[in-house]
């Protein structure tokens, strides 16, 4: 990395320079793309994850979390697709596909071993709450969440280089994502977006990563749904780094999405629980 | 994150002196006391650990302890950090809630979950153990917000005004309020020397409960 830091720096060259950049196996990236396509089948999910047995045998961990509550062990990957599901599976090879690298301590950001993916998670069980109230896909909307914030695991290094002035305009009334566009001239969600778009990931997943902190430029309700399930998690306390709660929230997103912010308290509550429950099942099949 | 503060002397910062910047960019992580000043760390005297035997507090719960027992909730953004103490028995009582009040019926079991509930709950807990009550006197901290305009989307300030009303109905000192801001927080509660500990990423401060009285 002996690019001078500079705001001149393209989205290219930051992320060409980043050393370390989080990878997602090949096996995960062929399963997000079948369970996108209409011509996507059990069987070819099935197919793609027992060709990488470690990530099959995590999947299969996480599928007998007590999350899922099931009677019975589920033993092999082809059931596991056909009990839970191939949107649900798809998630899980996107936790077991991600954990390596979302628990990595990210010092640009003060995130401790393991804040991020805590963040990470909760922000993927909101989505998935607030996709209930709203009506929408959850299994969806809880991969739009897990994924939001990649772009900080390849910003962190270099903020990292920038402390100092990352002290400096560190005003809490700034919101963070201006700050990193001052200092690097980029923010975590483009260039969460740009690494997406570089894995080949689906538009269904960029979009939120992309707009996460700005939904009302991307007229999407997966947007809105992770918006505010990142809203819910800052406030909640889900974010222990610099950052901690300067981002913006859209009252639009609510309006968006049918949600009635008088009902507030209910959608919090409703999100507490399931973001503790969720959280602490994975973890133990994930450190496992 | 492991935190391993550092024990700070204290200062107390007259509001009528200008602030310098580093002051004006860290003072929302400090104790703000009722009088408008600011309890502020000092000059580091070194060494200092955590003991041992450091109990965590969960969102939406509440925990008691007497003596040699440190209570933490790390991570508060806009939900509050109760932290109750009586000084002669040493116990001390630390709660964390993000909700104001239930939509329905308390559920029983689940008093902790909520401002308007917690404070009844803690100070019971705390009495099985020989507190108090009338010596009993409050600290609270937290109630950071995202940024927005809308009143709607408030929720540490709702969190805030209802764990104040909640203290004020049963008539236990409101001593420190730490709170508002938009940075997340962390506290440590010591019963045994009346003293908490409070952090933000770029601040670290300590409030003794005989001085803030």
């Amino acid at each position: 990395m002996n690019l001078q830091i500079s705001q001149c720096l393209t989205l290219e060259q930051l992320i060409e320079n980043t050393p370390d950049l989080p990878t997602l196996p090949v096996a995960v990236m062929a399963v997000v793309h079948e369970t996108d396509s209409p011509e996507g089948s059990a069987q070819s999910v099935a197919r793609y994850l027992q060709q990488d047995p470690a990530l099959a045998a995590r999947i299969l961990r996480l599928s007998n979390s007590a999350y899922y509550s099931f009677s019975r062990q589920i033993t092999e990957i082809p059931e596991a697709v056909v009990v839970l599901g191939m949107r649900v599976v798809r998630n899980l090879a996107l936790i077991a596909g991600s954990y390596p690298w979302m628990v990595r301590e990210l010092k640009g950001y003060e995130l401790g071993p393991k804040e991020l993916w805590s963040h990470s998670i909760a922000v993927a069980t909101g989505s998935q709450t607030v996709a209930r109230r709203a009506r929408m896909n959850e299994a969806e909307a809880f991969s739009a969440g897990l994924f939001h914030n990649i772009g900080k695991v390849a910003m962190s290094i270099w903020l990292e280089k920038k402390v100092d002035a990352l002290m400096d305009a560190s005003e809490p009334s700034r919101s963070f994502d201006d700050i990193e566009r001052e200092l690097l001239g980029h923010d975590h969600a483009a260039v969460g977006a740009f690494l997406a778009e570089s894995w080949n990931l689906p538009k269904t997943l960029v979009r939120p990563i992309r707009f996460h902190h700005n939904p009302e430029e991307a007229e999407d309700k997966l947007t809105d749904c992770v918006h505010v399930a990142d809203y819910l998690a800052m406030s909640a306390g889900y974010n222990r780094g610099w950052d901690g709660l300067r981002y913006k929230v859209d009252p639009g997103a609510f309006l968006r999405l049918g949600l009635d912010k008088s009902d507030l308290g209910s959608l919090m509550e409703e999100f507490l629980q399931s973001a503790e429950t969720r959280g602490k099942s994975l973890e133990e099949k994930l450190a496992a | 994150m492991q935190h391993v503060p550092t024990l700070l002397t204290l200062q107390v910062h007259d509001k009528s002196q200008p602030c310098n910047k580093h002051f004006q960019q860290n003072c929302e992580g400090n104790a703000r006391l009722q009088n408008g000043s600011f309890l502020i760390a000092g000059v580091p005297a070194g060494g200092y650990r955590v003991e041992p035997k450091t109990l965590p507090v969960g969102l939406s719960e509440a925990r008691a302890v007497k003596g040699k027992v440190v209570l933490t909730c790390e991570s508060i953004g806009s939900g509050v950090a109760l932290c109750l103490y009586d000084p002669d028995s040493q116990v001390g009582g630390l709660a964390h809630v993000l909700l104001d009040k239930p939509s329905g019926q308390v559920d029983p079991g689940t008093e902790s979950r909520y401002a308007a509930t917690v404070v009844e709950k803690l100070l019971a807990d705390m009495e099985n153990l020989g507190a108090q009550r009338e010596k009993v006197t409050a600290n609270i901290v937290g109630g950071a917000e995202v940024h927005t305009q809308d009143p709607d989307l408030f929720m540490g300030s709702r969190v805030l005004q209802t764990m104040r009303d909640s203290l004020k109905q049963a008539d236990i000192p409101l001593l420190t309020d730490t709170s508002g801001g938009h940075l997340t927080r962390s506290v440590w509660l010591h019963p045994e020397h009346g003293r908490i500990e409070l952090r933000t990423f770029v601040d670290h401060g300590v409030l003794d409960w005989e001085v803030a009285a």
